[in-house]
């Protein structure tokens, strides 16, 4: 079957005082070819493990996510990763962090150097080509950082809070940026946020997950992100529709930190 | 109000005496540690007073010069003609012309900085792999860890007696000894260098299509180049100071070995040269791996 | 509250040993060296000399005579016994207010330098020495008997390697064959021998007119502010030499002790050692005129040798019977 399965995933950790944290609670999703789906959540809803077990790094403790049919054992470059940050390579330069996978896997050095070219285009780089990651700003690095997973033609993107870093005005910029990318690429894409509006606004499907036991608790289906590809941002997130649904989840997930608090801190 | 049309020198800033616009602007001072100056002036001062004491001791007669030898000689009041000799610096002339123990000083002073070039070298050629294993394999870091935590807290000088019984008196020996300095600091650093990687960068390399050879030769080896470097620093710094006991093993030569034999002749100014010579060579060597380090790492730090 | 009782702690702390170090003379400290028997050994273990001077008398070992200079020069030691008689004209040309004041060991064969048997070098190839490493103190006695029989062998001193090494590691480095030869006295020269054999026999030396005896020396302070002491420090060595003397069988034992050496070696070793009785040191022989001129002897050569910057011009001023 194409596409990525999630097929009741659940995550157990024990902890070193033998009690159990029950991270994931019987997970399934799936997602076709192309689609982008952005999850969200109050913390401890397992949204990060989740991601780290498509990604290949924790293995689940019941369930299996599967990747057009194969099993997901390990890391492997069909599912490229993007993370929050400092996941970049600050020793290289933006062009040898892009040329990463390429490299690795031995790929011929013209095809890497033509590739190299054309990503850089994408996310207008290419002027920095040659100067180390680590004079770039928070957004520009992050642009590498997506350029850098491209590079593999991964299957499928998974992005762990890739915008959280950055200032208001240029995540905007990078939101379109990712829109940009699917649709230009048609990849799965994966992204995890703790931004209510990011999520409307990316994701093509999105889903609210609750935490203890970590879970799935609603999905929506929204037409905000195809609107994205060529539309105003602006005003697409000043639409009635765009409001309420913030509205709706905005205080979905304050009942969810309200209920952690009554339970915990508060009682 | 912060008086603009009033500006310091550029001199003044340098010499610490008057604070730059910046910190003139500061209204907390005291406490905040990057408003203190470089206070250069001072440091000056400091140098210019110890010369000139040491001249006034001289010219005055004031320090017996088996205790502290005379700036020179010819300036020094002499009770007794028959014991006048050189000071410091007619000394140090002779030294770099005729030598000491018909050994040039210059040579002397490459032996020592060959010995603990060595040292550190050795050190680091075991002690990296070591770290490398011990902070990646299991198996490694039990084996080495007691080992390494029984022998790294023993100073390298309180193992001379076996050393010697072990290694003779030779280079072998005395690098030995330097080698054994440097190599638990390169250990524990290459360890933290190790440690030091961010997750993040692992997963993402091994997620890029990566193997476990090119996690370690791409990501998990220039991570840990600037702990390693710092290592090395250190190293150079301890085997530097470990240097001068270290070649009173079988003194024949190097600056620790030429100051033993000049206190046995009680040649007070041959010593104090030495330990000039040390303080120089060391600060040089810590200023040269700085450069070095700027140059060889400059994204120190920017991970 | 704390912090104050905690600084009042230290700064008591630092006081009292301040203090300590800066009294008045409640003892006297006396060098010596281990491993090199002396018959006044006996009165030392006996605390005879505590007895006749009413303070107590403090021996502390050291490796060679330089460092008993140093330790004299900085004040903690009153009194060398055995010291070198080239320590002592080292430390004197360069000023330091040392007295000699009488003659404690004679000896030629206590002191030797011995090449490794593999080295193959005897007097007639001497010259191969040149090159190789010879470990010996440098600045003392063995260091000047070296010098001295390399020159008479026709041995260009400044091309041979001399290490600077103590007896007991310069005996551990011939042993395993790091240097051709080693110099040592006492004790490790006795285990040296058992890897070769000595370059020159002591009868040859003294015939090139090499002497080798060790003295007591002392420092001017403690000389000019404390003659009473001396003088019975002096008179005690002499009763216990002369004891010696007339029975040494009875001795040894007890000497072996003090040295820390075992009997037979003990015995060997006096048995290269003469003491001078008070009167003979007074002689011509001795102080009444050979120990000056050769003195001035030693420091010309060290000079010669570049070892030494200068010497003076008379040694005959630091050099004082009048304590016998």
């Amino acid at each position: 079957m194409d596409g990525l399965s999630i097929d009741d995933v659940s995550m157990v950790f024990t902890l070193p005082n033998g009690g159990e944290v029950h991270a994931l609670e019987d997970v399934s999703l799936h997602l076709k070819p192309g689609e982008l789906m952005a999850v969200l959540g109050p913390s401890g809803c397992g949204k990060t493990t989740l991601l780290n077990i498509i990604a290949g790094f924790l293995a689940p403790t019941s369930g299996q996510a599967l990747l057009n049919g194969r099993l997901v054992t390990g890391p492997h470059k069909e599912r490229g990763m993007v993370f929050q940050q400092g996941a970049l390579f600050e020793w290289m330069t933006v062009a040898e962090n892009v040329s990463f996978g390429p490299r690795m896997g031995g790929a011929p050095r013209p095809e890497i150097a033509e590739k190299v070219e054309h990503l850089l285009g994408i996310v207008a780089l290419r002027e920095f080509a040659d100067k180390p990651v680590y004079q770039l700003s928070g957004g520009m690095q992050q642009r590498v950082a997506l350029a850098r997973c491209l590079a593999n033609d991964p299957d499928v993107i998974l992005m762990d809070e890739p915008l959280g870093a950055l200032d208001a005005l240029t995540r905007e910029k990078m939101q379109g940026l990712v829109l940009k990318l699917w649709k230009e690429t048609g990849r799965t894409i994966i992204l995890i946020t703790h931004s209510v509006e990011e999520a409307l606004f990316l994701g093509e499907r999105l889903v609210v997950m609750a935490p203890r036991p970590g879970r799935i608790h609603k999905e929506y289906t929204l037409p905000f992100a195809d609107q994205g590809v060529d539309g105003d941002a602006r005003e697409i997130k000043v639409q009635p529709e765009f409001i309420s649904t913030r509205e709706e989840i905005l205080s979905m997930i304050w009942e969810m930190e309200e209920e952690i608090m009554g339970g915990g801190e508060a009682g | 109000m912060a008086d603009h049309r009033n500006q310091p020198s550029a001199l003044a800033i340098w010499l610490g005496i008057a604070d730059n616009t910046f910190t003139r602007q500061k209204t907390v001072k005291f406490g905040d540690a990057s408003a203190v100056n470089s206070g250069r002036l001072w440091s000056i001062v400091t140098v210019v007073v110890l010369i000139v004491a040491w001249w006034i001791a001289t010219v005055g007669g004031i320090l017996d010069p088996i205790y502290w030898p005379p700036l020179d000689g010819s300036l020094y009041p002499w009770d007794n003609p028959n014991r006048a000799r050189p000071g410091v610096v007619d000394r140090f002339v002779s030294l770099m012309v005729e030598g000491y123990r018909n050994v040039p000083l210059w040579e002397h002073i490459w032996t020592s900085v060959k010995r603990v070039l060595l040292g550190v070298c050795f050190g680091a050629l075991v002690g990296i792999p070591l770290g490398f294993a011990m902070g990646l394999n299991s198996v490694a870091r039990g084996l080495l860890d007691p080992v390494v935590e029984f022998i790294r807290p023993i100073p390298p000088l309180a193992l001379i007696p076996l050393v010697i019984l072990w290694l003779g008196i030779d280079e072998v020996a005395k690098t030995f000894l330097l080698f054994l300095a440097a190599l638990f600091i390169m250990l524990i650093a290459a360890r933290a260098g190790v440690n030091s990687v961010r997750i993040s960068k692992v997963h993402a390399a091994y997620s890029l299509g990566a193997s476990r050879t090119q996690v370690l030769r791409h990501v998990i080896l220039p991570n840990a180049l600037p702990e390693i470097f710092t290592g090395l620093r250190t190293s150079m710094g301890v085997c530097w100071g470990t240097l001068v006991a270290a070649e009173l093993v079988a003194a024949d030569q190097g600056v620790g070995s030429m100051m033993m034999i000049a206190k046995n002749f009680l040649q007070t100014d041959v010593v104090v040269i030495g330990i000039i010579i040390i303080g120089a060579i060391g600060f040089a060597i810590e200023m040269l791996m700085r450069v070095l380090e700027g140059w060889l790492i400059p994204w120190k730090g920017k991970g | 509250m704390h912090r104050t009782r905690f600084m009042t702690i230290v700064a008591a702390g630092a006081a009292a040993l301040f203090v300590s170090s800066a009294s008045a003379l409640d003892k006297i400290t006396v060098a010596y060296f281990l491993e090199w028997p002396t018959a006044n050994q006996v009165a030392q273990l006996e605390k005879t000399y505590d007895e006749a001077l009413g303070i107590e008398v403090e021996w502390r070992a050291f490796g060679n005579g330089n460092e008993m200079s140093q330790a004299m020069a900085s004040g903690d030691v009153h009194i060398a016994y055995s010291q070198g008689l080239v320590p002592w004209v080292v430390a004197v040309s360069n000023g330091l207010p040392l007295k000699l004041v009488g003659v404690a060991v004679s000896y030629a064969e206590a002191d030797n330098c011995v090449v490794h048997a593999d080295a193959g070098v005897t007097q007639a190839n001497a010259a191969d020495l040149e090159g190789k490493k010879i470990a010996t103190p440098i600045g003392n006695v063995t260091h000047y008997k070296l010098l001295r029989m390399l020159d008479h062998l026709g041995v260009d001193a400044s091309k041979v390697d001399m290490v600077q090494m103590n007896g007991a590691d310069a005996a551990v480095a011939l042993s395993r064959g790091d240097v051709a030869a080693g110099c040592a006295f006492g004790g490790p020269l006795q285990r040296m021998k058992e890897f070769g054999s000595e370059l020159m026999t002591a009868a040859e030396q003294e015939a090139i007119g090499i002497r080798v005896f060790d003295v007591v020396s002392v420092t001017e302070d403690f000389a000019k502010d404390h003659p009473d002491l001396l003088m019975k420090f002096m008179a005690v060595t002499d009763q216990a030499n002369a004891a010696y003397s007339a029975d040494p069988g009875r001795y040894q034992e007890t000497i072996s002790m003090a040295a820390g050496m075992d009997l037979a070696a003990t015995e060997n070793m006096l048995g290269m050692f003469s003491f001078p009785s008070a009167a003979d040191q007074k002689a011509e022989a001795w102080m009444g005129g050979t120990v000056q001129a050769f003195t001035k002897e030693v420091a010309d050569f060290f000079v010669q040798q570049g070892q030494l910057d200068q010497a003076l011009d008379s040694y005959d001023f630091a050099i004082d019977a009048s304590f016998l």
